[in-house]
């Protein structure tokens, strides 16, 4: 996952290169703003999210390890702020009487994945609603898991990290992303099935 | 219906890593169990769901908005939220002090390191201007002008105050200052050769490694150590840092403001802004940090880095650099590489040590001005009967006196002395010998001369070699007229014998709760790096050494003081509210509804009355 170049442009950065450092953002933003897309379930809000962990990255680049992946530390940023954002959240939905959060279709995160999707793959039309149906509902049935949970589905499937990757971003034991990844697809698939119930013979 | 299975092996199966013999185990378990089969299989299905999800794309300007945020935060010093800003004075000065900057210098530290080799090849004077001289000559010279100005006025009064609040409040008792001078008159101080002295430009040029930088508290028993001095014993310090142009703003500031200013022809000031911004130091003038006043005139606004101050009359301009800890550990570690080894400015003092201390001298005028009590928008009328009817200041002007008696000595001796032992103990590093310590003639008996042995002290001090690059400086030193200036500038002779434990003694007997400018810029503490600086006056005037202590503002230390001032604050609010006696500009201000905007609030405190001056 680490570019080749990393190492060079970190380097470039700590020597004062601007322009380095906004190549090294640019080759990781959006990587950087699916995780927090995935993560807070929002645009606006990824965008913020993405946006903080970048001038934290600035901020910290000189502790940066070069032992350490480049893209294991960033994204472990990003993760945080994103975990944070999640919790003031959860702090506010308690404060308010509408405090029923789920991912309606037609929520932004689920219009820009359509989106996405759409402007990446050639569906045929029954494919591509059925592909939006099932976005919709992962996207809703994640939207229900509990941040841990959410976190390692993230790093797991979409950044496809391995193991020791995720115990690192997340600074949590290998043992402990194993049992909390099953864990999570479990509760994901009882998501899902609130949300679509398999049809009963 | 899971627990009774191996959670790992469905998890290995699901992430497609079960090597042969486990996945018959697990296909024996699946015929046995369809729900589970069933189960796993829509567990894989949300699984390849998720992974087919391609990476959303990130808006198009958001790196963009980054590094402009990033840019603006730098240049505009605007709120970092996880440091609390701190009151400091109305208005713009406000915004400019209270936050803290996005460390650029963090991202860019190198170019520092970069733009100080280009300090190496100018000499550049970091020069600590007197703050409550000049501005409360300007407030005099201005009292009463403008509506602006007397809020001004006010405020830098305030601020004031406002040290005077903290020293009073904890207790201390305002006495009599000792004349640190008489006892610094009296210090020994170990002499080192001038021809030790060496400059980074020359070490380049032979091709001589520059001697590690041995930091604060290097660690050497026989350094002074200017711990802090307890209560009762000589007085008490300033909370935190009162160094340059307001103490008020540096008693609730956890950085150091430091006014700057470039003499030398060979470094501009483009440069000296270079290598500020590399290390993210902010650059202002003074007088908008401290006197809205000059805010006002100004326009309201803020010069930054890059815009180039006016000069005064010496054709010197003044810029205050907003300094956080880490910040003046590097700028005083390169200073200290690039300029305090130089013979010429060893002899105009301009060394910057990070275990010493020196007073200085200040003209008598202005020590009324400098003073507590005296409402500084006072005009120079009142000040004069201010000054009268305070005993105060008839000592202060005696001590200014002493101070300025003893200045060549003082300055000269002192830096020269510093600069050498520093110099000695990085060749007593190089030479390998840890152990060495102050100078110590049985010490050097001992270890004898040559490679490996500690170096000489002196040179008087018979067997002792020098290193030969020290040798060929010191050939061209002494053949210079600086050398020969340095010479009688040191007037080391002419100074009796006390041991350099008296001159730190002495500094300690400053009581910083006096108020004079002397106590004032002059706190003492732990690891306090000392910048000593010579300024040279217009030509009708006379030269003076401007030493100035930095204090590090300890984190705990300053939090204490913003909660202090917080609450304060938040009472002196709600006393002005309640009384209608607010000022116009603290009623446009939104009243502070949580921690955030209480820190971010100003301090608003009133002048002393006169009255109230005198008596204190």
């Amino acid at each position: 996952m680490t570019q080749p170049n990393d190492t060079l442009l970190i380097e470039q950065v700590r020597d004062g290169d601007t322009a380095a450092l906004g190549q090294l953002l640019e080759m990781h933003q959006n990587r950087l703003f699916s995780i927090a897309l995935r993560m807070v379930s929002n645009r606006d809000d990824a965008a913020e999210v993405t946006q903080d962990a970048m001038l934290k990255i600035i901020q910290h680049i000189d502790t940066f390890r070069s032992e350490a992946q480049i893209t294991t530390w960033m994204t472990r940023i990003v993760m945080n702020q994103a975990i944070t954002r999640l919790r003031r959240r959860k702090l506010r939905d308690h404060a308010s009487l509408d405090s029923t959060r789920t991912t309606h279709p037609d929520s932004d995160q689920a219009t820009s994945l359509r989106k996405v999707l759409e402007d990446h793959r050639e569906l045929g039309p029954e494919q591509r609603v059925q592909e939006g149906e099932m976005i919709d509902q992962l996207l809703s049935a994640i939207d229900r898991l509990d941040t841990d949970f959410r976190a390692v589905l993230v790093l797991r499937d979409l950044e496809e990290m391995d193991y020791q990757q995720i115990a690192e971003t997340l600074e949590i034991k290998v043992g402990t992303v194993k049992s909390r990844l099953f864990r999570a697809r479990l509760a994901l698939r009882q998501e899902m099935q609130k949300i679509a119930p398999a049809p009963t013979n | 219906m899971l627990d009774r299975y191996d959670q790992e092996l469905l998890l290995d199966y699901l992430e497609g890593e079960l090597d042969a013999d486990r996945s018959a185990q697990l296909d024996a378990m699946l015929a046995e169990d369809p729900q589970l089969a069933a189960l796993l299989n829509e567990m894989a299905n949300d699984r390849a769901a998720l992974r087919s999800m391609p990476h959303a794309e990130a808006p198009a300007d958001l790196v963009h908005d980054v590094t402009q945020a990033m840019e603006r935060q730098m240049l505009l010093d605007e709120p970092v939220e996880d440091l609390g800003p701190i009151p400091l004075s109305r208005g713009r000065a406000a915004t400019v002090e209270t936050t803290r900057s996005i460390s650029w210098g963090r991202v860019v530290g190198l170019t520092g390191l970069a733009a100080s080799v280009a300090l190496v090849a100018g000499m550049l004077v970091i020069t600590f201007d007197d703050p409550l001289e000049r501005t409360a000559n300007e407030l005099a010279a201005n009292t009463g002008a403008e509506s602006g100005e007397l809020e001004g006025a006010a405020e830098f009064a305030a601020d004031e105050e406002a040290i005077e609040s903290f020293a009073t409040r904890d207790g201390v008792e305002i006495t009599p200052n000792e004349p640190a001078a008489e006892a610094l008159a009296g210090a020994d101080l170990p002499t080192v050769p001038d021809s030790v002295s060496d400059t980074e430009a020359n070490r380049v040029a032979r091709g001589v490694e520059t001697p590690e930088w041995p930091g604060p508290n290097p660690g050497n028993p026989a350094a002074p150590e200017l711990a802090l001095p307890t209560e009762g014993a000589g007085g008490r310090l300033t909370d935190t840092l009162t160094v340059g142009t307001t103490a008020a703003i540096s008693a609730f500031q956890p950085r150091q403001q430091l006014v700057l200013l470039s003499e030398s022809p060979e470094v501009s000031l483009e440069q000296l802004f270079e290598f500020c911004i590399a290390n993210g130091i902010p650059v202002v003038q003074p007088e908008q940090v401290s006197d809205s006043r000059a805010l006002s005139k100004a326009g309201g606004n803020d010069k930054l880095a890059g815009d180039r101050p006016e000069e005064d009359e010496a054709g010197y301009g003044d810029y205050a650099l907003l300094i956080n800890d880490s910040q003046l550990d590097t700028l005083v570690q390169n200073l200290n590489e690039t300029i305090a080894l130089d013979p010429k400015r060893v002899g105009k003092g301009s060394l910057i040590s990070n275990q010493a201390a020196l007073v200085s001298d200040l003209p008598e005028d202005d020590l009324r001005y400098s003073a507590y009590g005296a409402p500084l928008d006072a005009g120079e009328d009142e000040a004069d009967t201010i000054k009268e009817r305070s005993e105060g200041f008839e000592e202060q002007a005696k001590l200014a006196q002493a101070v300025e008696l003893r200045k060549p000595d003082l300055g000269s001796t002192y830096a020269n002395t510093r600069n050498r032992y520093n110099l000695q103990q990085q060749q007593q590093a190089s030479y390998g010998q840890r152990e060495a310590r102050l100078p110590d003639l049985a010490l050097n008996e001992q270890f004898g001369a040559g490679e490996g042995t500690k170096p000489p002290l002196d040179e008087n001090q018979a067997g002792l070699e020098k290193p030969d690059a020290a040798a060929d400086l010191d050939a061209e030193v002494d053949s210079s007229e600086e050398a020969a200036e340095l010479d009688d500038q040191a007037v080391p002779n002419a100074v009796p014998a006390p041991t350099e434990n008296k001159a730190i003694e002495a500094i300690r007997s400053i009581d910083p709760s006096r108020g004079n400018w002397l106590s004032a810029h002059l706190p003492v503490a732990d690891t306090t790096p000392l910048l000593l600086h010579w300024r040279e006056g217009q030509a009708d005037q006379p030269t003076r050494l401007v030493p100035v202590m930095i204090q590090r503002a300890e984190p705990e230390r300053v939090n204490t003081l913003r909660q202090r001032q917080q609450v304060e604050y938040a009472s002196r609010r709600k006393d002005a509210e309640s009384q209608g006696e607010a000022s116009n500009h603290a009623a446009a201000e939104s009243p502070a509804t949580d921690l955030a905007e209480v820190e971010a609030a100003p301090a608003e405190t009133e002048p002393a009355a006169p009255e109230e001056a005198a008596e204190e």
